[in-house]
């Protein structure tokens, strides 16, 4: 289904930093000799979930002729945002500094894609909001640059990968949660691997189909990280975005979780209250990939996660998620549209701006929709 | 009180003469196997024990709940582990409750996580041959599965092709999914190749011993809770590594029942899988379907532990889609989250639909009549 | 409603379950401080009989990590 409306608010999409050249201006002068010197710098950083070639990475008529998908602003303008009326957009940079050993490293190179996003992008394009990106690799330097980018209020999240050194739940995060709760910023856990683990618990599978189908699994346990470790407990103004995952898995979750929970909460009593609970009011969803085949499925599964406040508006530019303009499922109705692509969005994200208030939006989403 | 339901449906068990998927005898100690294991074997178990990819000698690292993850009240008076003693287990359930069949899945020592696979196959002969004179033997109704060491894929398929030739009591190969690769690999192609050919199920329930891998793609759980989930997100990479591998176009006449592993998740999979491999396809030429087919065709579920929607009736969706010629009746007996026919499916179904859950689908499967 | 006498209160000490057969129906009796309560031996959430549980309290927890 198209876009039905203007002034959506896209949750998930994917400017790309060009290459190491473009980050140079932003890294200071050790950084800038010491990439150069170790060729670094011709290195494309590419994560191994989304090296370009892949079929995921890129939708064909998305495809740039020359440069990385996702990289040139105007394309981004018209095929991502022009094309669906998109209000808002927030941009997951998916890089790969965050798959490095070296920690230094991986922070100087974050620092520099966000203070390229915001100069690139931000600045340019009033449209686009963005996640922090974090050297997942040392939890003190991601909240240093937390701190360096929380005063500006066009970062609404903080990003991670879903498959790192452990599961995003232990306590060794728990300083990025406590910053990002303290500056109201959502967590973004995306889809993609650092591969410091076998995908599996049975090892490494041969074929990247496996590794894109598996995404959804690492997000189940991730989730259920969050909920043994306490995240939400710890820090309740939390609010956890799991971005590329995939849906229909949830309700497995939520029962097997709301079952397990009578038996082991002697080990986790700070749950204190039935899983399912907690996830619906701590965990959103971005829409692509829905994995649904049909609008009678959608239904039964929104019925079996009870709310309509999960899912937020994504086109997941430029990764290949739907053909053309059905950037939507069949079979929403027009209230769940409205939540989806405005209301879900807004409430996730308090510090989207006073130009995007729900009233403003609605507004101006009226002199918009058809007589 | 529901007491009338829960006793209809207790009732209606008994008269069904149901099949139990999931029964775990254990040994008392070791000393079980010695009758089973050569002088050199019995020799190495006392100077060597288990090499084990984990970093407790005698227990796992994942603590279970209650009462080391077994029912309190399974404990044999006159001592040893929850399911050693056929009495109690005839007494506490295959009587009291009416089983007419039940398969005995046997992963406790049974070597499929040794690293030295000499010692493990030494073992999982052991522990077959334990099963047949210890259990099957004493009460008729035990069927038995094949366990075989999977990381010494010649050894699993002469074991494999022994036993069925040599007991119809065993119905299914028992493998470890927690493996070194993921079980769809070729190297393990020859275990499928023997399954196949004596028609042989292949049972895949999960293993409480590391094999080298931490249990998530995520890394390390820290909780127990954690620990649990993964029985069915790691069982999950093992399906699709079944099918993504080709595994059933090879073997076209395997089938595989997923124990304990849950089973709501299936749907989600098919349609997850299909989707990807729509926009994946040239990467895996040699599926000539959509994973979604072979999901379908070959796979079977166990119902322990038993799904609980928020809304029961939401279950009827699940059924639905992965077809109530699927599931098969488990009680995990004697483990903690112990499934009891009377009560674990309180949801609405037709006769019909309950004597194909709790006896016709794994007769049918297991060609038990 | 009927009345029937299963035990002598001595039967029951604290902290701990009797197990009592009323009409063909298990009844558990638990001592809880003093005070007296009467189960169906048949848990409502699977039917596991109660009496043969272990008896513990409720752990409380004000955050991870912390027990009380």
């Amino acid at each position: 289904m198209k876009m039905p409306f203007a002034g959506a608010i896209d949750c998930d999409l994917h400017p790309a930093v060009p290459d190491v050249a473009a980050l140079m201006p932003y890294l200071d002068a050790f950084w800038r000799e010491h990439l150069a010197e170790r060729y670094i710098d011709k290195s494309p950083f590419t994560l191994a979930s989304y090296a370009p070639q892949l079929p995921q990475s890129v939708r064909r008529d998305w495809r740039p002729q020359k440069g990385l998908p996702g990289a040139d602003l105007e394309a981004l303008r018209s095929q991502a945002l022009d094309a669906f009326g998109t209000r808002l957009a927030v941009a997951n940079v998916l890089h790969g500094a965050v798959a490095l050993f070296n920690a230094d490293m991986a922070a100087a190179l974050c620092t520099a894609i966000n203070k390229s996003l915001a100069r690139e992008w931000l600045d340019r394009e009033p449209r686009l909001r963005a996640s922090i990106v974090v050297p997942p690799q040392d939890a003190d330097l991601a909240v240093a640059e937390i701190e360096r980018c929380a005063p500006d209020r066009r970062f609404v999240q903080v990003l991670l990968l879903v498959m790192g050194d452990r599961p995003l739940g232990h306590r060794t995060y728990w300083p990025i949660y406590r910053a990002a709760e303290k500056h109201g910023l959502a967590i973004g856990v995306h889809a993609g691997s650092t591969f410091r683990h076998a995908p599996t618990g049975s090892g490494w599978p041969s074929y990247h189909l496996e590794d894109s189908v598996l995404q959804a699994t690492a997000f189940e346990d991730t989730l259920v990280s969050f909920l043994a470790e306490g995240v939400f407990q710890k820090f309740p103004g939390t609010k956890l975005v799991l971005m590329e995952s995939g849906f229909t898995w949830l309700p497995t979750l939520l029962w097997r979780t709301n079952r397990s929970w009578r038996g082991v909460r002697t080990e986790v009593p700070w749950i204190d209250r039935p899983p399912a609970d907690i996830v619906r009011d701590h965990v959103r969803f971005t829409l692509q990939p829905l994995d649904v085949p049909d609008a009678d499925v959608l239904h039964r599964v929104m019925d079996h996660v009870r709310s309509d406040e999960l899912i937020l508006f994504s086109t997941d530019y430029p990764h290949w998620q739907f053909e053309g303009d059905d950037v939507l499922p069949e079979g929403l109705s027009d209230a769940m549209l409205r939540k989806i692509l405005i209301d879900n969005p807004l409430a996730t994200y308090p510090r989207l701006g006073a130009a995007a208030t729900a009233d403003q939006t609605r507004a101006a989403m009226r002199e918009e929709l058809p007589p | 009180m529901n007491k009338p339901v829960t006793e209809r449906q207790v009732r209606t068990a008994q008269k069904l003469g149901f099949v139990d998927c999931d029964i775990h005898p254990m040994q008392r100690s070791p000393k079980d196997l010695y009758p089973y294991l050569e002088q050199r074997w019995r020799e190495h178990i006392e100077n060597f024990g288990g090499h084990l990819c984990q970093g407790l000698a005698a227990q796992l690292p994942f603590p279970r709940m209650l009462a080391n993850g077994q029912r309190a009240d399974a404990y044999p008076a006159n001592g040893g582990p929850p399911g050693c003693d056929l009495e109690l287990m005839q007494r506490q359930h295959l009587d009291l409750n009416g089983c007419a069949t039940g398969m005995m899945i046997c992963l406790s020592r049974g070597g499929m996580e040794e690293r030295n696979l000499e010692f493990g196959a030494a073992l999982a002969h052991a522990v077959n041959d334990w099963q047949i004179h210890d259990w099957v033997a004493k009460d008729r109704r035990l069927k038995a599965g094949i366990v075989v060491p999977q990381e010494y894929p010649e050894f699993a398929a002469r074991e494999i092709d022994a036993r069925a030739a040599e007991n119809a009591a065993f119905r299914q190969v028992i493998v470890s999914p927690r493996s070194i690769e993921p079980l769809g690999r070729r190297k393990y192609w020859p275990i499928y190749e023997a399954a196949a050919r004596n028609n042989l199920v292949l049972g895949l329930h999960p293993a409480g011993n590391p094999n080298g891998h931490p249990s998530s793609g995520t890394g390390w759980g820290t909780y127990y809770m954690q620990e649990h989930y993964t029985f069915g997100t790691s069982m999950i990479g093992n399906v699709v590594s079944l099918i993504s591998e080709g595994v059933f176009e090879r073997f076209p006449g395997l089938k595989v029942a997923m124990i304990e592993s849950g089973f709501s998740w299936a749907p989600s999979l098919g349609w997850r899988m299909d989707k990807q491999w729509q926009r994946m396809r040239k990467e895996t030429p040699h599926l000539k379907r959509p994973p979604s087919e072979y999901l379908r065709a070959h796979f079977w579920f166990c119902t322990q532990p038993m799904e609980e929607p928020e809304n029961p009736a939401d279950i009827h969706d699940i059924l639905g889609w992965i077809g109530w010629d699927r599931l098969m009746f488990s009680s995990d007996y004697p483990h903690w989250d112990y499934d009891d026919p009377g009560f674990a499916l309180n949801f609405k179904m037709t006769e019909a639909q309950h004597a194909a859950i709790m006896r016709d689908n794994a007769t049918a499967l297991y060609r038990l009549s | 409603m009927s009345r029937h006498v299963v035990a002598g209160v001595a039967e029951v000490p604290p902290g701990r379950c009797k197990l009592v057969t009323v009409k063909g129906r298990e009844i558990g009796l638990f001592n809880v401080g003093g005070e007296f309560f009467a189960l169906a031996n048949r848990c409502p959430h699977k039917g596991g009989p109660l009496c043969d549980g272990r008896i513990t309290g409720l752990t409380q927890s004000s955050g991870p990590g912390i027990i009380a």
